[in-house]
């Protein structure tokens, strides 16, 4: 699948590509996200991390579109994304979710066909009337999907049904459906979750496969060994505020981000059963 | 997959076998008798060597379990009738047999009174298809362990089948010839019989056959042999549909026929919209209304206030044209909401067109549909020069009004299925797939989920015009009353759902199948009169229990369903706990 081991920070770390700047997110009185900047470079695997409920799926939701942020604006090379959350793919900004959404009862590669949806043009009549358009099109999308199944190690599963899939593979699909749409930039949203440490291995290797692709990765993460190894840069998310950005040492060392992981009274720290997209 | 291969009740094998033949040739035979005295029961069983009406069924039964036997015996030439080489098909004709038998001698008390009425002939048949099926149920079936669910649930497994023979390509163009063939013939015995009894019996026999069929494994042969030869399966069983017509000696059952198929093309356009789309749509029958209505209108009917005759081309493509707007001007409101306001909001705007077109009848509203007495008097369609209200003589078969318009329809039929299978199969059928699963997702696959949604509901109100534009002039008439949400005979909303969803969601033939049982049951069961709904129900329930994929599983449904029969993957570790925490 990958050759790259080393956690060398890459070298080619580019212009700006994501630039996040004041986003507040707030429902009724409670502010999930607050004031919270960030930016990722082109080549970067930047993680986020942060206790349960400090806000990091809410501030994805509010990157692809899923929440409309009440304050501040998102820019991809240099654009405002607009909120919707077809036109963030469409611009380049592919996603996983923390809870796998996969299409339950599409097969493995239908999964990874949909996710060419943007990047793919045949619309009804071409799909009626089946001109050499529309043949050379499908054959083309079947092509990429499979090399895609192939580089996250899924092709010999293609023809299954997603759901029948166990999860670390779920996990996976979930990846190799959000590549399909050739982003720039790849949200993982806890890749790792619910994983055994060889899975979280492999996975380890896949997301520096993606970097090699070219494609920055924004990572969600509670495995610290995982984040540490992975990122050039990471920020910690607490009650919704940034509150340090920084490498493996300065986030290591810092009061607050001890405090917050192993002391101090956090109401959120315990809360487990939010259910951040079911409500849009 | 724990299943077990024992007999229901415990009989040596070789014993269980002989009683399952002897009993089979007696059922054959004894069809052959008199079941009773008077020619009062329909179908006159009152001759002895020749059998009638519902004897016919039994004898049907009879040859199928007796054929299944002596393939369970081994004998050589009938061991391709098996090729699971399960006796759970055997069983299952032996069961048909009895069921349809008893059924009939019950139909015989009740219709005159009395078991008196039998003669021996009929108690002769009674008591041998019993013994067939004792013999059955003493061979080795395969079923769930004891224990686990009542002793004579079968397995639902179907174990992969030995590899077939290879039989050269025009054989098995042939056997898929003769099995639509034989389809035809089934299937035209259906829509032919005269009276409520035949029909029931049919209705029981069939399903026991199809079950028995399938459980021998020749079904799934013929299926396979119909996927491999896709084009010319299309063409045999289109090729079979458009032979109906020459079958029949007069126009009573056409019209059915062609009825059955403009049903069940309107279910079939549904299906985009429930089975691919996920859209639950409760008001479908308006499209067929607003594709009527519309082609009632320009069809120059001395009723309509536009006085033009549109040639039929045109007025297909305003009725089709009128529909999508209609779903269009529906759709781009209400797509917004999700899941049951689309529902209600569409069962609302339902009642509103029928509604509507009660209103524009000159004293409450403008007038143009006549209100309730609507457009009479459609005249009949000429298609280059050919007039479709005339008998014309076509290889040598006399083909009456109905026939021409059952041909016609079945063209329509064609193209809707044309245009689901292609479209169905496409970046966008995929995209609809999506967004029944997982909206969320699908948009943030980059699918604009209202627009797509847009196109389904669209499409689906276009092909139902399409069906509509025909259906205006099949009946003469259109009347709002023909487009409701829920009334004893199809079509309207809710039979068109209840065809999609026996059906078989999402696929093609499964709503085709399903509409035309919608259609024939109530039909033919008239003589329920006041039951006719409850024994409706009744048969809804059941078969959603038996089947609830519907009666033509989609390949992702059957695994949907039927999960705890697929061999176990690994499942995901504490997946509640992660799916509660957020996305
Ligand atoms: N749609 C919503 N409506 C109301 N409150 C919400 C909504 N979505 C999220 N929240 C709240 O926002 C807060 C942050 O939730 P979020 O899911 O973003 O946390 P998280 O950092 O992803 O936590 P975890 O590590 O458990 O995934 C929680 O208190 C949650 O209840
Ligand atoms: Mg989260």
């Amino acid at each position: 699948m990958t050759t790259t081991t080393a956690a060398a920070p890459a070298t080619t770390v580019g212009a700006p590509l994501l630039d996040v700047r004041g986003v507040t997110m707030r429902f009724g009185g409670l502010t999930a996200v607050n004031d919270v900047s960030l930016t990722v470079n082109q080549g970067e695997i930047v993680g986020l991390i942060g206790p349960n409920g400090a806000g990091k799926t809410t501030f994805f939701n509010c990157l692809t579109g899923l929440y409309v942020p009440t304050e501040g604006t998102v820019s991809y090379q240099g654009k405002v994304l607009p909120p919707k959350p077809h036109l963030v793919t469409q611009a380049g900004v592919a996603r996983t979710f923390q809870n796998i959404r996969l299409f339950g009862n599409m097969t493995v590669l239908e999964n990874v066909l949909v996710g060419r949806h943007t990047r793919t043009k045949e619309g009804l009549f071409s799909a009626i009337l089946r001109g050499p358009g529309f043949h050379r099109a499908e054959a083309a999308s079947r092509q990429r999907a499979l090399e895609l199944l192939e580089f996250t190690g899924l092709a010999a599963k293609a023809e299954h049904l997603a759901r029948n899939l166990p999860y670390g593979e779920q996990r996976k699909l979930e990846i190799a459906r959000a590549l399909a749409s050739d982003p720039g930039l790849l949200l993982l949203d806890e890749p790792t979750a619910g994983m055994n440490p060889q899975e979280t291995n492999a996975a380890e290797q896949l997301v520096f496969a993606i970097r090699d692709l070219g494609i920055a990765i924004l990572v969600i993460e509670h495995d610290m060994k995982f984040i540490f190894n992975l990122c050039d840069r990471t920020a910690v998310l607490v009650q919704g505020q940034k509150i340090v950005e920084g490498d493996k040492e300065t986030v290591q060392n810092d009061e607050r981000v001890i405090t917050a992981y192993l002391g101090a009274p956090l109401e959120t720290a315990t809360s487990t059963d939010e259910q951040a997209e079911d409500a849009t | 997959m724990s299943t077990e291969t024992t007999p229901v009740i415990p009989l040596p094998l070789g014993a269980a076998r002989a009683v399952t033949a002897v009993g089979a040739l007696a059922t054959t035979a004894s069809a052959f008798l008199a079941w009773t005295w008077t020619a009062d029961f329909p179908g006159d069983l009152t001759v002895t060597g020749y059998p009638g009406g519902l004897q016919w069924l039994t004898l049907t039964a009879g040859l199928l379990t007796l054929v299944l036997a002596l393939a369970s015996y081994g004998v050589p030439g009938l061991r391709w009738t098996s090729p699971s080489g399960s006796d759970n098909g055997l069983l299952y004709a032996a069961f048909g047999g009895a069921a349809v038998t008893w059924f009939t001698i019950i139909a015989i008390a009740i219709d005159l009174n009395g078991l008196a009425n039998l003669e021996p002939g009929g108690w002769i048949a009674g008591v041998a298809s019993l013994v067939a099926l004792v013999g059955a149920l003493g061979l080795p079936v395969d079923r769930h362990p004891k224990g686990t669910s009542w002793g004579l649930r079968l397995a639902k497994t179907d174990q992969p089948l030995p590899t077939a023979r290879q039989l050269p390509s025009t054989v098995e163009v042939l056997l898929i010839v003769v099995a639509f063939a034989i389809g035809l013939f089934a299937i035209t015995f259906g829509i032919d019989t005269e009276y409520g009894e035949l029909f029931t019996g049919y209705l029981i026999l069939a399903g026991f056959v199809i079950a028995a069929l399938s459980k021998s494994g020749l079904l799934p042969r013929l299926r396979a042999l119909t996927i491999k030869h896709r084009p010319i399966a299309t063409g045999a069983a289109f090729a079979a549909a458009a032979g109906f017509p020459f079958t029949q000696t007069s126009d009573q059952y056409t019209s059915v026929a062609a009825n059955i198929l403009i049903f069940a093309t309107v279910a079939l356009g549904l299906n985009i919209v429930v089975g691919l789309a996920g859209l639950l749509d409760l008001g479908y029958v308006a499209f067929l209304g607003v594709g009527a209505y519309a082609a009632a209108l320009v069809s120059g009917s001395p009723a309509s206030p536009i006085h033009v005759q549109f040639p039929f081309w045109a007025a297909m493509l305003t009725g089709a044209a009128a529909s999508m707007v209609f779903g269009v001007l529906i759709g781009a409101p209400t797509l917004r909401l999700r899941g049951d306001y689309l529902a209600i909001v569409t069962l609302g705007f339902g009642e509103i067109f029928r509604i509507t077109m009660n209103n524009l009848n000159g004293t409450t509203g403008p007038k143009i549909t006549n209100g309730a007495n609507g457009i009479p008097r459609i005249p009949d369609l000429e298609i280059l020069g050919f007039n479709l209200g005339q008998k014309h003589l076509i290889a040598g078969v006399e083909l009456g009004r109905f026939s021409n318009y059952y041909l016609l329809m079945l063209v329509v039929t064609a193209f809707v299925v044309l245009v689901f299978a292609r479209v169905g199969n496409s970046r966008i059928g995929r995209a609809w797939v999506a967004i029944r699963e997982d909206e969320t997702a699908a948009e943030a696959m980059g699918i604009n989920g209202f627009r797509l949604k847009l196109l389904a509901f669209a499409l689906g109100a276009c092909l139902a015009g399409l069906a509509g534009t025909v259906q205006a002039h099949v009946s003469y008439t259109v009347t709002p009353d023909q487009y409701t949400f829920a009334e004893a005979l199809p079509p309207n909303s809710a039979f068109l759902l209840a065809a999609v969803i026996l059906g078989g969601m999402g696929t093609i033939s499964g709503p085709l199948v399903g509409a035309t049982l919608l259609f024939l049951v109530p039909k033919k069961l008239e003589f329920l009169s006041n039951y006719q709904l409850l024994a409706f129900g009744i048969t809804l329930i059941i078969l959603m229990r038996v089947r609830p994929e519907g009666m033509i599983a989609n390949r992702r449904a059957k695994l949907e369903f039927h999960e705890a029969d697929i061999p176990a993957q690994a499942s995901p570790p504490s997946e509640s706990a992660l799916t509660k925490t957020g996305a």
